[in-house]
């Protein structure tokens, strides 16, 4: 019988030689652009080229660049972390009750792509229409303080970072609520049984034990910040306060012929502020020690909140209000209305923005048609690759080639998406391929981006599957193809469906490699929305931003309750 | 507070758990339970009987629905009065299942952090924890981590700080359920060592009944959230209450009949024959169904038919020699018998054999109304 087996796996399988070609491809279309776009640039004609150093010298600002990006992601990232850590202790250890916040929140930038709430955020907090502005001055003439200017300006430093700590508190929370359910509960109630008080507990038990999660969600905070275009390009652009990956984008698409040389030098700046990110992180974990015990699912004595219980609900609720609902009604009012402004007229609502994207063939609808079209396309080959891969790696742990492999699907998350969106154009967008503008080089470049966030699922979906479930097929007599087809692919499925949802809605809602990549013959939607923005017809954008929204948001939650219900 | 007040006083507490589907889980059934200095109390019983949740309503970390608890006449639970002492102010150790040592706290600090929380002095709780490690002779590993120290080790230090904290009462929870056998029997007899020499009350969860029997002055098994009998190990084993009882202490045979009396004396029908018993031994009326309960050991096998009127021949299916005795399972027509002998060679499957039980050795108990 074993011999049997033996023979059996010297034999060349036909389905490991498939899954090593997609593994390879998908390797070589990672690392190909990126070496081409570093030798491009940097080695013209095989011999070292300081062109690009001089033309970075003579861009204006580069200081104020850099601290400017420091300062904002830095300051946001740290009041992120606040926010995030202590939701994540209220929802996971104390009788804060409100399991269902604790759901939403981790989801709330797949439900809400970050571009829609920044627009909404401007509708709400602009200095001259922003509706806030309007209502709380009405408020002051109310209450006899008289006529009083703007009282919010979305435009400003705090006003940045106060959109960026919004959508970068989701990631801390996520990570810090991961280590406090595989912490085990019993730590902490050892403390109480020790006479210890909650606050004590949190400080002398709980924090140190769950630093390094702490940590490495205030780390993705940073990384997540110094790559996000949307918030910065909307909200920094009107401010003066301009960032690194705004400049970036803008060296590419802003003046022709593109300055690869500068984008490409920036890009390596976010890289180097990513890997002091990293190693600040290795750092901080070297020095302390930490609890590894894997919780085991036991049920925690909640912390009682007594009178900081409404409180803590009603600063909970205001994150959802302030996340979610006020930056969609904002959005909502001014889908209706003719032009943006503050004063709400219900005889002059009207559809016709909503109508206009409908109607056939609008630059507007295309755009859509295209991000669903690529979202589809984007999401089912990338998990349908991730799965083969990580299957691959599985088999082949060890081999020096599964090693380079594995590496290669984690380095876009490394290089940031500004770095690989040059590159995609660098490499393909001219001789030989000529894909400028096309969908297939936006298709190419998607799966290239998300690869890291769908081989990171699919391989926790294959760590799932028992090896003894597949070994049992093999010794059953199916080959590994069908072994693969049989067993481990329906038992993968549900990490799959997560997966290809989070890889549907960050392809459809992709702004950064869109701006970059997409054209005018060939638009997605987060090229329309930049487009919409830049010529300032608010009414369209609210309603295109509406509806993209509804729709991943639709996708997510359908996903999402399919997946609940088979828990 | 007199010399008379129990260690631990539970009065009819209750606790449910929602489940899905709105069912209620009764987790802790209306117990009653009193324990007196010294005691070492084990809760007994198959897992999901409630009996983790017991414990923890003492300690304080799960709120009961209903009931009393007081500890060293203190009250610290009460749902009349809505009286409920969170658990950092019940003056109770515990020692976890985990053992839920903190891993960046040496085991000096560990062991100190009660005393810390306590608002003891520095001098004083060094001087504590020193005592406590010399006491627990692992006074070498004040500055090592938990993630150093072996499994024993981290026992003792487990155990150092929950006395650190309340050396009258210590809540144990499933202790020993992590460790290997080996191990186990000999963490077992040590805490036995120290319960009985430094004599704190403990109240002790677990499923392993021989961990039960060694460790506890008095066992209280517990299903289904209530306390169905608490004595001393031998009195659980030898006169278990009900059958549910008999059946989860030690192993054993079942048997279904029905009580009968033709004029010569009560009997049960069993499937195995008539089997007169005593009168007393009946726990109901002639005509009722009745389950006799008997302890594989107390079984005799031979080859040759012996003198006793009770006995049955049988066919030995599955036979294993396990050092100290002989395991068997036996058939008897339908019926299915487990029977430990002593003997150097266990005689081989499909040996013709003779089964016999002295009467008093079977024990009638009213059947499940499942059964």
């Amino acid at each position: 019988m074993s011999r049997a087996i033996a023979s059996a796996r010297r034999a060349p399988d036909g389905f490991l030689v498939i899954s090593a070609a997609i593994s390879v491809f998908v390797a070589a279309l990672i690392i190909y652009p990126l070496g081409w776009v570093i030798f491009d640039v940097l080695f013209a004609d095989w011999r070292f080229d300081s062109a690009p150093f001089v033309a970075l010298s003579q861009e204006s600002g580069l200081g104020a660049l850099l601290l400017n990006t420091i300062i904002a992601i830095g300051a946001a990232s740290a009041v992120a972390l606040v926010i995030g850590s202590t939701f994540a202790w209220l929802s996971e250890r104390t009788d804060v009750g409100m399991p269902f916040l604790g759901k939403m929140l981790p989801v709330i930038p797949l439900l809400i792509p970050p571009i829609a709430g920044a627009i909404g955020w401007v509708l709400l907090a602009a200095p001259r229409a922003g509706f806030l502005n309007s209502w709380l001055s009405s408020l002051a003439s109310l209450v006899g303080f008289g006529q009083v200017g703007p009282l919010l300006n979305i435009f400003s430093w705090p006003g940045l970072i106060f959109v960026y700590v919004i959508y970068l508190t989701p990631h801390v929370y996520l990570s810090v609520a991961a280590g406090l359910r595989n912490l085990d509960p019993s730590l902490e109630e050892a403390a109480r049984m020790s006479g210890a008080r909650p606050l004590t507990i949190l400080r002398d038990v709980t924090l140190p034990a769950v630093a390094p999660a702490v940590v490495s969600g205030g780390v993705l905070a940073l990384i997540t910040g110094f790559a996000l275009f949307s918030v910065p390009v909307i909200v920094g652009g009107q401010g003066g306060i301009e960032v690194l990956s705004v400049r970036i984008v803008h060296s590419m698409i802003a003046s022709y012929p593109p300055k690869t040389g500068v984008a490409l030098l920036l890009g390596m700046a976010i890289v180097v502020l990513i890997g002091s990110s990293w190693m600040l992180q290795r750092a901080i974990l070297r020095a302390g020690r930490f609890a590894t015990i894997g919780g085991r699912g036991m049920r925690s004595a909640k912390v009682k909140l007594g009178a900081w219980r409404w409180p803590a609900r009603i600063v909970m609720t205001s994150y959802l209000l302030i996340s979610s609902v006020l930056p969609l009604a904002a959005l909502a009012i001014v889908s209706v209305q003719p032009f943006w402004t503050a004063n709400i007229s219900f005889q002059h609502l009207t559809f016709k923005h909503y109508a206009a994207l409908f109607s056939s063939n609008s630059f507007a609808s295309t755009g859509l048609r295209n991000s669903v079209l690529l979202g589809v396309a984007g999401a089912t080959l990338g998990m349908l690759i991730a799965a083969v891969i990580s299957f691959y790696i599985a088999r082949n742990r060890g081999s020096r080639l599964a090693g380079l492999i594995d590496a290669a699907t984690k380095l876009p998350a490394a290089v940031s998406h500004l770095v690989i969106g040059i590159a995609f154009i660098s490499a393909f967008a001219g001789a030989p391929f000529h894909l400028h503008g096309t969908l297939a080089i936006l298709l190419m470049a998607y799966l290239v981006l998300y690869i890291p966030q769908a081989s990171l699922t699919a391989s926790a979906a294959l760590a799932q599957v028992g090896k003894e479930l597949v070994e049992a097929s093999l010794i059953a007599g199916a080959s590994t193809a069908s072994t693969f087809m049989r067993v481990t692919l329906p038992l993968m499925m549900s990490g799959l469906t997560a997966g290809w949802t989070m890889l549907f809605v960050l392809t459809a809602g992709d702004i950064t490699a869109s701006a970059m990549l997409a054209g005018n013959r060939n638009p997605v939607a987060g090229f329309v929305i930049l487009d919409l923005w830049t010529n300032g017809s608010f009414p369209p954008l609210a309603a295109f931003a509406m509806i993209l929204t509804a729709l991943l948001s639709t996708v997510v939650i359908v996903t999402m309750a399919w997946t609940w219900r088979r828990l | 507070m007199t010399a008379a007040q129990p260690q631990l006083d539970i009065e009819v507490l209750a606790k449910s758990f929602h489940r899905n589907k709105g069912r209620d889980v009764r987790a802790v059934d209306n117990v009653s339970l009193r324990m007196e200095k010294g005691d070492f109390v084990v809760l007994l019983g198959p897992s999901g009987c409630g009996k983790t949740t017991l414990l923890r309503c003492v300690a304080g970390l799960e709120s009961p629905d209903s009931g009393r608890i007081s500890l060293g006449g203190e009250t610290v639970y009460d749902s009349a009065l809505g009286l409920e002492i969170p658990p950092e102010r019940r003056n109770i150790g515990m020692v976890f299942q985990s053992y839920a040592l903190w891993p960046h706290m040496t085991v000096a600090a560990n062991i100190g952090y009660p005393l810390k929380m306590a608002g003891a002095g520095r001098a004083e709780t060094d001087a504590r924890v020193k005592r406590m490690l010399d006491m627990m002779r692992i006074s070498e590993l004040a500055n090592q981590y938990p993630g150093q120290i072996s499994g024993g080790q981290q026992q003792r230090v487990a155990l150092a700080r929950a006395l650190a904290r309340g050396d009258d009462m210590i809540l144990f929870d499933e202790p020993l359920s992590n460790v290997d056998a080996k191990v186990r029997e000999h963490l077992r007899l040590e805490l036995l060592a120290m319960q009985r020499e430094l004599g704190f009350a403990a109240l002790y969860v677990t499923h392993d009944q021989e961990e039960a029997m060694s460790l506890a002055t008095r066992i209280a098994v517990v299903a289904d959230g209530v306390i169905h009998q608490i004595g001393t190990p031998q009195e659980v084993y030898r006169t278990p209450r009900n059958l549910k009882v008999a059946k989860f202490i030690g192993s054993a045979n079942q048997l279904d009949g029905t009580v009968v009396n033709d004029g010569t004396g009560p009997a049960v029908e069993t499937p195995l024959g008539r089997i007169a018993l005593k009168e007393a031994a009946l726990p109901s009326a002639v005509g009722s169904r009745v389950s006799l309960i008997s302890r594989p050991e107390r079984w005799r096998i031979s080859m040759d038919r012996p003198h006793a009127a009770a006995a049955w021949p049988g066919k030995v299916r599955a036979s294993a020699f396990l050092g100290p005795y002989n395991q068997y399972l036996v058939d008897l027509g339908e019926t299915e018998l487990q029977i430990w002998q002593q003997g150097s060679h266990p005689l081989p499957i499909g040996s013709e054999v003779w089964c016999q039980i002295s009467a008093d050795d079977l024990t009638a108990f009213v059947s499940d109304s499942a059964a």
